[in-house]
């Protein structure tokens, strides 16, 4: 028996070696952000993604000196390749998540076989529905591929979308690169909770960073802004600048039942939204299943406890030559009251 | 017939049934419950903060405390009889689970968990084996196999009836449900109707003993004096440490070697299915073969560890599949096996002391078990190492079961047909100290 729950503690047991081993997830990512009220601002993020930027963001400098050195700070854009190969009548989609203004070097190569009898192929890059480029596509020496490509610098939620590249064959072929802000991974179920009683709703946005993270609350069909600045007794939000953001609501009442909305804003390039709902229960509602089987547990006890007594009641007459075998078992096991201090009957 | 005979006679069915049954709801809702908190432990983590380490020991502190009382609990049973005392043990398992449906910390979950619900775990869990173990004699090893299987039965349904509960009505919701369904303990506890021992069985006469020696053979003290019992001990240390081992180990081990966690779990789910099999099989093996009870534990001992050190050559997903549904088939047998075997050994009035004091010794094992194979993966870096350790050490508790008096001896055992009056067992084993004692008249 020590086995079978043992059996349960192991993993826990284990967990705890490993995790008193490895020790790595709490070390928060050394982002800094000093907000003053006042005209400036600065953000210093250095993120997993390796790359350092410093951006200004509005407020008039107070000072030259200020201004020089926001104006030195350049930001490094991050860069990142992408490649789509591409068979005749195919249509490929990439999709691309970017948290940060990043330079994407997008690479379509076209298979194409057999070889046409045109010398060159032409080829157009859209971005959404207006044509960015048209250009002819450059062959391989030794290969049938067909190759172009084309710089996308995403700096700010305009330049978000999708970049197609357009083979002007006898069939086409289209590679779409779908560049957006990362999705925000929220729970699809409702967290269910109890009046008076706190919860914790969180959301992630993965490997990417966001600048902060908003939440909000729908009251009928507006969104509220959620302040937990005005009212923390009743909203915490914390952290804001990892990648998961967690919202402790204190004091639940049936009205902050409904959906939640937490919003990661990146870095010039917008926002990204992911949902949580809420429901709060009063307590009447897992108490009636459990009195009921409350009430269950009583009368089964108490039928057993009927049946033995009935059961005891018609042995007497049978039992009455053990009488004098009782006493000395009475003597050897401890009597325990009730049950067994008169028949002990033995089940045929 | 004499009547005196008679009444000493192991029923070996009728109400023994109910016995069975209500010690099969036991080991389900103690043993299944602990298994399937994981649902619980997620949601804990969300609420509290806490990291999980910390929410896991919750488990772990309720597991400690059931096998530390089992002693304690089996002298309040001797003392005080079975059945009140299973029925506080029911009582206070559920109440532990409903104080802490109310929990505002995790130190009020250690409390009314851990130390309640295990206490009254302990409370319930001694007694209903050791009347098991009393009510049946030529059918007792399915009879433990049967109540056995409680566990697996219920760690598979509990899961995902605990996560509905959750996705319905909260935690704290589905902890006050679960306690409702631990209530039912004390209905285990109420059939546990008691049976008098037989005259000889009888363990001394009491009344002529000091206080200090009451103590003692209420705890079971004198089972330390007991060669065969301690042998057995040693051996249950043993097969406890490299037992559950692999059991960890399996689904990391699927990982590293490149399943994904679907596959992974899905080993578990076989595991968890050859265990009932296994168990069940292994208990009416036992019951209608020809070789005594210990010879069955330890080969079904011998052929687990052998089992363990062919993991290994589990390279492929199949293979993979087959090294588990024979390590669940193999291993869940030894378990109620011990059981049976225990009784044997000590026979049916000290069961419950000796319950209790093995629980007390392999709880070293259960707790060593884990840092142990752990610190072999880290050294080696491989999980294999550590299933080759685990299936060792099971191979040297079988050999150590070997040396138990009487082993080679007393060949073959139980004949089907005994006769009804339950005169001697049925194995001509001399009884010796420290050796297997005759049942019956």
């Amino acid at each position: 028996m020590s086995f079978s729950e043992a059996r349960s503690v192991i993993p826990l047991l284990l967990l705890l070696a490993g995790f008193c081993l490895s020790d790595a997830a709490k070390t928060p990512a050394p982002a800094t952000m000093t907000e003053t009220t006042s005209q400036q601002t600065t953000v210093n993020i250095s993120g997993s993604t390796g790359s350092e930027y410093a951006t200004h963001i509005t407020g008039p400098s107070k000072t030259t000196e200020d201004a020089k050195e926001l104006t030195e700070k350049i930001p490094v854009l991050a860069e990142m390749k992408y490649n789509i190969t591409l068979k005749e009548f195919s249509t490929e989609v990439k999709n691309i998540t970017l948290g940060q203004p990043t330079v994407l070097e997008l690479l379509c190569l076209l298979d194409i076989n057999p070889l046409p009898d045109k010398a060159t192929i032409e080829v157009t890059w859209r971005m959404g529905n207006t044509t960015i480029r048209d250009d002819n596509a450059t062959k391989d020496e030794h290969q049938n591929i067909w190759s172009t490509q084309y710089m996308a610098e995403i700096k700010n939620r305009t330049q978000l979308g999708n970049y197609a590249c357009i083979f002007k064959t006898k069939e086409k072929a289209e590679g779409i690169f779908d560049v957006q802000v990362p999705e925000i991974g929220g729970k699809s179920k409702s967290l269910i909770s109890y009046e008076g009683d706190s919860v914790v709703m969180s959301c992630d946005s993965g490997k990417y960073v966001p600048l902060d993270w908003v939440w909000y609350t729908m009251n009928g069909s507006e969104q509220v802004f959620i302040n937990d600045t005005l009212r923390p007794e009743k909203y915490q939000v914390s952290p804001k600048n990892l990648n998961i953001t967690k919202l402790k609501v204190l004091g639940l009442t049936e009205n902050d039942g409904g959906f939640y909305w937490c919003e990661a804003i990146f870095l010039q390039l917008g926002e990204s939204r992911g949902k949580a709902s809420l429901k709060v229960l009063t307590y009447m509602a897992p108490l009636k299943p459990f009195l009921a089987i409350a009430a269950e547990v009583i009368i089964l006890v108490a039928l057993i406890f009927i049946y033995e007594i009935y059961t005891r009641k018609k042995e007497p007459v049978a039992e009455g030559e053990k009488e004098f075998e009782q006493t000395e078992q009475l003597k050897s096991e401890d009597s325990n009251g009730v049950e067994n201090s008169t028949a002990r009957h033995r089940k045929v | 017939m004499n009547p005196h005979v008679a009444s000493s006679d192991p029923p070996d069915g009728g109400w023994g049934w109910m016995i069975a049954l209500a010690a099969f709801l036991q080991t389900a809702l103690v043993f299944g419950v602990v298994r399937s908190f994981g649902v619980f432990f997620v949601e804990f983590v969300v609420h509290f903060g806490e990291p999980s380490t910390a929410v896991s020991w919750i488990s772990s502190v309720t597991v400690a405390v059931l096998m530390f009382t089992s002693p304690l609990a089996s002298a309040l049973g001797t003392q005080y009889g079975e059945r009140p005392v299973g029925i506080v043990g029911g009582f206070l398992s559920g109440l532990g689970l409903f104080l802490a449906s109310f929990a505002t910390s995790l130190a009020q979950l250690y409390l009314f968990i851990g130390l309640l619900t295990g206490v009254g775990g302990a409370l319930i869990f001694s007694p209903s084996l050791a009347l098991v173990a009393r009510y049946f004699k030529r059918r007792r090893a399915l009879a433990n196999a049967l109540v056995f299987s409680g566990t697996g039965i219920s760690a598979l349904a509990f899961s995902p009836l605990f996560q509905f509960l959750v996705d319905s009505y909260g935690w704290r919701g589905a902890l006050l449900i679960v306690s409702g369904m631990a209530f039912h303990l004390v209905v285990c506890g109420a059939l546990l109707r008691p049976l008098p021992l037989a005259p000889n069985d009888a363990s001394g006469a009491p009344g002529q003993e000091s206080r200090w020696g009451r103590l003692a053979s209420l705890f079971g003290l004198r089972l330390l004096r007991h060669r065969a019992f301690m042998t057995f001990c040693g051996s249950g240390v043993l097969i406890t440490a490299g037992y559950f081992m692999p059991f960890i180990h399996l689904v990391p081990h699927a990982r590293e070697t490149g399943f994904d966690e679907y596959q992974a779990a899905f080993l578990v789910s076989v595991v968890g299915i050859a265990d009932i099999a296994g168990r069940i099989v292994a208990g009416w093996l036992a019951d209608c073969g020809p070789l005594r009870l210990v010879h069955h534990l330890t080969l079904w001992t011998l052929l687990t560890g052998v089992t363990l050190l062919l993991v290994p050559l589990g390279r492929n997903y199949t293979s993979m599949v087959a090294v588990s549904i024979g390590y669940g088939f193999l291993a869940s047998a030894i378990i109620p096996l011990k059981f049976s075997t225990l009784v044997e050994i000590v026979g049916p009035d000290q069961i419950m002391g000796a319950i209790g004091l093995i629980h007390l010794m392999e709880s070293f094992g259960a707790l060593a078990g884990p840092p142990l194979s752990g610190w072999i993966r880290d050294a080696t870096g491989s999980y294999v190492a550590s299933f080759q350790a685990a299936g060792s050490i099971l191979i040297v508790g079988a050999l150590v079961l070997v040396a138990l008096p009487n082993h080679l001896r007393c060949l073959p055992a139980a004949s089907p047909q005994d006769p009804e009056d339950g005169k001697e067992e049925h194995d001509p084993c001399p009884t010796e100290d420290g050796g297997f004692r005759t049942e019956g008249s």
